[in-house]
Order: C-alpha cells, then sequence, then structure tokens
C-alpha cells in the first residue's frame, strides 16, 4: 500500500461511495484555487470564502453527476465561480488585487541593479493598476489565466462561456490593456499606489 | 514608457502577466476542509453512489465480461436463452413471452409471493412506493420477492389499452423497487440507448435531486449493488424499455412497452402511502 498520496480519480470515486476523509483531501488540495478562483470573482475575501465553501458542499453532493475519471479541477471550478458569481451580485465591497509588499529576494543568478529591479516592480504596478481597471469580463479572463494560470478549458468554465469565448476575450482584453497602459500609464500608476 | 508598453507582442505582454501573477497578494485562503467535512457529516449525501465499483473492481470486471458475452450470445440465440434462463434458475421473461401460461403475472416471473400491499409492506425495511397518476389506478398483483431479493417490491399491471404487453414481462407494466442502486454503467449492448432524465422536480442546490435513465431498444440487462456495494446478480435478466432510477436507498424502475413520457409521468407521481 504504501504513502502515496491517492490521485484525483481515486479520490473522487471513494468520494462518491460516501467517504468524507477522501472528499476532505480534495477540499485540502483545492481550497486555495477554489478560493483564489473566488475572489477574482467577488473581489471580497469574505464572500471568496462562502462561494468556495458551498462550491465544495454542492460539488459533495453533485458527484453523481461527475463523470468516473474526467478532470477533478475543472468541475469543481466551474461550480465554486458559479457559487462565487451569485455571491457577487450581493457584494458591494470590492476591492483590486494587490502586490506583495514584502518581497524576498529573486533567486535568479543575475540579481538585478537597484535600477532595474525599481524598474521591473514599477512595471508591475503599472500593469496591476491597468488589470484593476478593466472592465469586470475582461479583469476576470486576465486573471483566471494568467494569475491562476487556468487552463483555457478551466477558465471558459469558470467564466460559464466556450473555450473560443476565452480566446476571444483574452485577445481583446489584452489590446485593451495595451492601449491604457500606452494612454494613461501614469495615470494609473497614481491608482495602482492608491491600492496600497 | 508608454511606447515601451506600446510595442509589447501579446506574448511578451502574457509573460508580464505571468509574472506579475507570482507577485500577487491574495488574502489569506481559509481552511476549510473541517468545515466542509462537518456538514457532510450532518447532511449525509442520499443519491446512488456505486459503492464498491473501485474496491471490488478486480472480482467485478470479470463477472461483467462474462456478463456482456452472455448478454450477445443470448441476444443472439432463443436457444441459448431458455438454456441460460434454466441454469440460471430464473424463469424466462423474454424467453417465453410467446406462451404465457395462465395464472398471476408474477409466478411466471419468478417475483416471489403474492401479498396484498398493507402486507408486502410489513415485510420491506422501506416505505413502497405506488404511482398515483390519475387513469392508472391500482397494481393488479402485488409481490415480495424471496431472497436473496430481500426486500424487493413488485407492482404488476396487467396489459390492457393503453398499457400493451410487454413481451419481455409478458405484463402492461411492471414496477420493481428494491433496495439497491442501479449499475448502468457499460453493461449495455448496442443497439440500446440509454438516456439521463430528471425524475424529481425538487431542485436541491441547482441540481435535480432525482435523475434516471431511460434505457430503450433491444432488450437488455440490469444490475443492481447491494447497499454492501456487491453485485447482485441474480437481479439479472432481459428487459424491455426500462425507466431507472434511485429513490433514496430504493432502486425503483418501470418497465413496460410504453414511451418515456408516459414512465416519467408515472414515476413522478410514485408515492407512499396510497391506500389500496
Amino acid at each position: 500500500m504504501g504513502s502515496r498520496p491517492l490521485d484525483d480519480v481515486e479520490l473522487v470515486e471513494r468520494s462518491k461511495a460516501g467517504d468524507v476523509s477522501a472528499y476532505e483531501q480534495l477540499v485540502c488540495r483545492y481550497q486555495e484555487v477554489a478560493f483564489r478562483t473566488a475572489y477574482i470573482m467577488t473581489r471580497d475575501a469574505e464572500a471568496a470564502k462562502d462561494a468556495a465553501q458551498s462550491g465544495f458542499i454542492k460539488a459533495y453532493y453533485a458527484l453523481h453527476r461527475f463523470r468516473s475519471g474526467a478532470p477533478f479541477r475543472p468541475w469543481l471550478l466551474k461550480i465554486v465561480a458559479n457559487e462565487a458569481r451569485n455571491q457577487a451580485r450581493s457584494t458591494s465591497r470590492r476591492t483590486g488585487l494587490e502586490l506583495r509588499l514584502a518581497e524576498g529576494r529573486p533567486r535568479d543568478d543575475a540579481a538585478p541593479s537597484p535600477e532595474e529591479a525599481a524598474l521591473v516592480a514599477f512595471n508591475r504596478y503599472t500593469l496591476l493598476a491597468a488589470v484593476n481597471a478593466l472592465e469586470e469580463q475582461a479583469r476576470q479572463v486576465i486573471a483566471c489565466r494568467y494569475f491562476l494560470d487556468l487552463s483555457e478549458a478551466e477558465t471558459a468554465n469558470a467564466l460559464g462561456c466556450a473555450r473560443g469565448t476565452v480566446k476571444s476575450r483574452l485577445s481583446r482584453a489584452l489590446d485593451r490593456l495595451r492601449q491604457m497602459l500606452g494612454d494613461e500609464s501614469s495615470h494609473l500608476v497614481d491608482e495602482g499606489v492608491h491600492h496600497e | 514608457m508608454s511606447e515601451a508598453w506600446m510595442d509589447f507582442s501579446d506574448a511578451e505582454l502574457e509573460r508580464a502577466l505571468v509574472d506579475l501573477g507570482t507577485h500577487l497578494s491574495y488574502p489569506s485562503a481559509p481552511d476549510l476542509s473541517q468545515t466542509v467535512r462537518a456538514h457532510l457529516e450532518q447532511h449525509p449525501r442520499r443519491v446512488r453512489s456505486f459503492r464498491g465499483l473501485v474496491i471490488r473492481r478486480a472480482v467485478l470486471v470479470p463477472v461483467l465480461a462474462a456478463l456482456a458475452i452472455l448478454a450477445m450470445v443470448l441476444a443472439l440465440s432463443p436457444d441459448a436463452r431458455s438454456a441460460v434462463a434454466s441454469w440460471f434458475h430464473f424463469a424466462g421473461i423474454a424467453i417465453k413471452s410467446g406462451s404465457s401460461p395462465p395464472g398471476p403475472l408474477g409466478h411466471n416471473l419468478n417475483l416471489g409471493r403474492r401479498l396484498s400491499l398493507a402486507d408486502a409492506q410489513k415485510r420491506v425495511p422501506f416505505r413502497i412506493l405506488t404511482p398515483t397518476l390519475p387513469g392508472l389506478g391500482t397494481p393488479d398483483e402485488i409481490y415480495v420477492g424471496p431472497p436473496p431479493f430481500g426486500g424487493r417490491v413488485s407492482l404488476i399491471y396487467r396489459a390492457r389499452r393503453d398499457l400493451p404487453r410487454a413481451s419481455t414481462t409478458g405484463a402492461g407494466l411492471l414496477i420493481t423497487e428494491v433496495q439497491a442502486r442501479f449499475f448502468v454503467g457499460k453493461t449495455v449492448p448496442p443497439g440500446t440507448t440509454v438516456a439521463p432524465v430528471g425524475i424529481s422536480g425538487q431542485v436541491r442546490g441547482g441540481f435535480a435531486a432525482e435523475e434516471g435513465v431511460w434505457l430503450a431498444g433491444r432488450p437488455h440487462f440490469l444490475y443492481y449493488f447491494s447497499r454492501q456495494g456487491t453485485l447482485l446478480r441474480d437481479t439479472i435478466r432481459l428487459a424491455g424499455n426500462v425507466l431507472a432510477w434511485d429513490h433514496g436507498t430504493v432502486a425503483l424502475r418501470i418497465e413496460g412497452q410504453i414511451s418515456e413520457e408516459r414512465a416519467v409521468e408515472i414515476a413522478r407521481s410514485m408515492e407512499t402511502g396510497t391506500a389500496h
């Protein structure tokens, strides 16, 4: 038997059979990405927590509809994102994404000079400010695809749209970002700093 | 600065965004495992779960393979059907359909003891459901199955104008209730269609509370899993059009030469405690 961690397929099958401990392992495995996906949608930590929690619970009760052997994560994220959209409607507080303040020293071999480091940080602030200023649909597709590193299919599931729509939204969002960064970078930087 | 961003290709911009993603600060994710677990333990799931599918796969696969071969042989050869029927000691259902002997239908189908609804109810650990669809009336015959079918209830309606005789059962309608779960899986032969059907109008958490399957076309086998997760191979028999679904711990099926719509109507009208 050994201590090999069980893979998703085994955990899902056990959960289907009513093994709550197996499902708990799936919760542990995916709660961070579930929470972050919900946070992208709701922009509110409390609402994101509620959405992730009820997403996990609903997914468990719906397991009999889950095709054995299919990847669990995209299916789960779809349910969580759906919950998050419902939560988002009733959430008034909305925060933008923020940069981590305490950045560790980069592990790259070539440590950047202070000037280079400052430029990189400045670019990140600028870019994030632009993302935060995007309209909701564009912001969500960028965040799911690049920040959460969801696959195209997972992003489509989370946003409740077709994969083709993900592609076209991404393409439009990138264009919009470039346009915003070109036109208004100094203005955006002010906003970005303001978030801190 | 502005010019630099404008010159970014999609790929460069994507790289910058991925880099940005690794430097974002999210609120710390709460640990949900305990809360979710507590909730699930307080509210156990009441839907089908093919228990034992994983654990007993080693046993199951050869059994299912053998059954699949049997299914093909049976489908092709009437002689083989009769031979296998007697071998398994289950009365020929599809087999003897041409010459149904007189007498209560249930005896031909080896359904067990014929009882009144009240007596049948005393012998099974679950509440018996009967159809309440207007015009359908009460079942003509009620049976409680012998071991190993302890707890199997069969309701029979004789063939009549609105319930044509099904060649597989000889009855107009056969409703079976057994404390087990259906297994449809990979046991359906070519020529039989399987379609998901929403049974319960209730919606729990956005999902249909009860979902069944409609099997139609060529005769096929039905399988159950017992509550312990073992395959109930004695329940195997050829069946025609069937609507099968799980209701709590009870697996129900409606068989007859009827349309899917009619079967669903009957299924939706199933209630406990109907006077008989």
